[in-house]
């Protein structure tokens, strides 16, 4: 099974870096890049383009999402998405978000972890050995 | 006349000052305490006209007083209501109470006259008005009904009144108008607890001066009975200063609580804008150094590049955060600035490669020159235009700004329209806000352009207004009128780029 590794961040050398890490891990991993949460919300929402970009059914995908990007947070796009889970869209799309940034402020933390699918907090610049780490703990 | 010496016995026993004296005013007979009270030697006063115990300025009407005591003789205290003093040998006046006893002996009409020295008591009474005025809050009591019985001197010195103008009036006259009435029930409804206690707990109490001005007071309420009736004593303190200063604490407060919430907000900002270019840098060179070993000159060369802009782009925000916090070090200096000839030095010194592909038309319709601090209206107006330019729409065949400015009312209004791409409505909030970045570039800006702009024109004491549509949008600056002098109004003054 092929593993969707989505990072959402507005930042194109964080994007870079990610596809860079996917590619050379050797992983069955397909790297999606959005920069942006809106921009990353609907495509998850919208059927075609998530067949397209992430698969069809929708494996359980890696979410790296940035916290700070444009017009919306990475927090706004964890309550829109809770908000879509809540509200029983059908078969919401799984998946493990890690929370992608440049910093570990304690408020920060405890918000993101406040929503269940968040299972990490990766603090920036991802390394090959964290993100082995990441692969390790939450996919095998 | 025999009955005299028993009389003059028995007078000698009594305590009292004593005399008796006839119906022609004569004094017939008088104790020692009498004469020594009066300096003068025992037996001295022995027919002498009791005139001469008199005050000077009453002499020449007593004989016709003491007349009219004989036509209806009564035991009773003489001058009520008066303060009385008798005159002593020496010329010294003395304050004294007097009783008035008629006796009929044999046939002929006589009076008793008891004196009592009273300078002591006058002396303690001198002593309490002392203290009561030398309190530095007003002292009014007033009786059962609300009339005032007694007032100190600060009270003169507070509400301006003189002290008669105040005895017996009602206390309603210290209170503003609006209050009185309640002030009424509240004074009849105190009569039944009469507790002592402060008036009117957590509600502002003002004093109504004579001028008719108002002012900010506290009062404590005291209850005093005694057989003057149940009176009541209210002790008012002006706390105009106290109230001045809890306000300028409480400004100096709130601008703390602003400094302090800026100050945590910046720390999260740097912990997340400031950092994350150096993060990326750092993850950019870790790869750069596994191609340098992998001999991949070409992806080395393009992650420099890479590294470089970011570490520039680095470098402008923590010059636009240096900005924002020298925004509170820019003086008050206001100076003349023609407003036409400022947008045009900006616009020439943008550093926007692409100025040349903009348009900019104006149209001023203040009155020239302004008077403002100029390092901020500069900062205001470059930002705005810088952001016109930046935000420009490249889809549109041509890309323009357009500055207008006019007076209306209080105020003075300058705006900056573009045809740019537009700021969707949900964010027209978020855009003053630091960091903010609504946007997708190549070459985002610092998130703090619009940040730095509001808060010079927040303390140049104006607003900032946004509108924007997929047309474009307009950014509008209102300030506090600007006019330099009164004359410059209605001069229209026409800057063309």
């Amino acid at each position: 099974m092929t593993i969707p590794i989505v990072i959402v961040d507005d930042e194109f050398a964080d994007r870079y870096l990610v596809e860079r890490l996917v590619k050379e891990s050797g992983l069955d991993a397909k790297f999606v890049g959005f920069k942006a949460g809106d921009e990353f919300l609907a495509a998850i929402a919208d059927q075609k383009e998530r067949s397209e970009k992430i698969g069809d059914p929708p494996p359980q995908m890696l979410v790296l999402l940035d916290i700070r990007m444009p017009r919306m947070s990475g927090f706004e796009v964890l309550q829109a998405i809770q908000y879509s889970r809540n509200a029983q869209v059908a078969d919401p799309p799984g998946m493990t978000v890690v929370m992608f940034s440049s910093s570990k402020h304690p408020g920060d933390e405890a918000e993101a972890f406040s929503y269940d699918f968040v299972k990490d907090y990766v603090v920036k610049p991802l390394t090959k050995d964290r993100f082995q780490e990441l692969v390790a703990t939450h996919y095998i | 006349m025999e009955i005299r010496e028993e009389y003059q016995i028995a007078l000698e026993v009594c305590p009292t000052p004593l005399m008796l004296v006839s119906r022609e005013g004569r004094i017939v007979l008088s104790n020692r305490r009498f004469d020594c009270l009066f300096g003068y030697e025992p037996g001295e006063l022995l027919d002498q006209p009791v005139d001469i115990l008199v005050p000077e300025e009453i002499r020449a009407f007593h004989p016709e007083l003491r007349e009219a005591f004989f036509e209806v003789p009564t035991s009773r205290s003489m001058g009520t209501g008066r303060d009385l003093f008798g005159a002593r040998k020496d010329g010294e006046m003395i304050p004294v109470e007097i009783g008035l006893d008629p006796i009929d002996q044999g046939g002929e009409s006589l009076v008793m006259v008891s004196v009592l020295d009273i300078r002591q008591r006058k002396l303690d009474e001198a002593k309490v008005r002392r203290a009561i005025d030398a309190a530095s809050s007003a002292m009014v009591m007033i009786n059962e009904h609300g009339k005032i019985e007694l007032v100190n001197q600060q009270t003169e010195v507070m509400f301006g009144y003189q002290a008669q103008d105040l005895i017996g009036e009602q206390i309603e006259m210290l209170v503003p108008a609006r209050y009185r009435r309640k002030h009424t029930v509240y004074r009849t409804s105190y009569q039944n607890t009469r507790d002592r206690r402060a008036m009117g707990r957590g509600r502002d109490l003002y004093g109504l001066a004579k001028d008719g001005t108002e002012f900010p007071v506290e009062i404590g309420l005291t209850p005093i009975d005694g057989a003057q009736g149940r009176l009541i004593m209210a002790t008012v303190i002006d706390i105009t200063e106290r109230k001045l200063s809890e306000s300028s604490i409480q400004q100096k407060n709130d601008e703390l609580q602003q400094l302090n919430n800026d100050l945590k907000e910046f720390a999260y900002s740097a912990s997340h804008d400031l950092k994350a270019p150096l993060t990326s840098i750092t993850g950019i060179l870790t790869f750069c150094e596994s191609d340098l070993a992998a001999g991949d000159f070409d992806e080395v060369r393009a992650n420099l590049e890479r590294a470089r802009a970011l570490a520039e782009r680095l470098s402008g925000r923590i010059e636009a955060m240096l900005s924002l916090a020298r925004v509170d070090s820019i003086g008050a200096e206001e100076s003349d600035v023609v407003l036409g000839d400022a947008v045009s030095d900006i616009w020439l010194a943008l550093k926007n490669a692409s100025r040349q592909e903009v348009v900019l038309t104006t149209d001023f319709r203040h009155c020239d020159p302004v008077r403002s601090v100029p390092a901020r209206l500069f900062v205001i107006l470059e930002n705005l235009l810088s952001n016109a330019i930046k935000y420009r729409d490249r889809t549109k065949p041509e890309s323009r700004v357009h500055v207008e400015s006019w007076d209306e009312g209080d105020s003075s209004y300058i705006s900056v329209q573009d045809n740019g791409i537009g700021i969707p409505v949900a964010f027209h909030d978020k855009v003053f806000d630091l960091f903010q970045r609504i946007a997708d570039t190549d070459k985002p800006g610092s998130g703090l352009g619009l940040a730095l702009v509001r808060k010079n024109v927040l303390r140049l004491g104006g607003n900032i207004t946004v509108q924007s549509t997929a047309e474009g949008t307009v950014f509008t600056v209102s300030l506090p009128r600007l006019c330099s002098t009164d004359e410059g109004e209605g001069r229209l003054v026409e800057v063309a780029e």
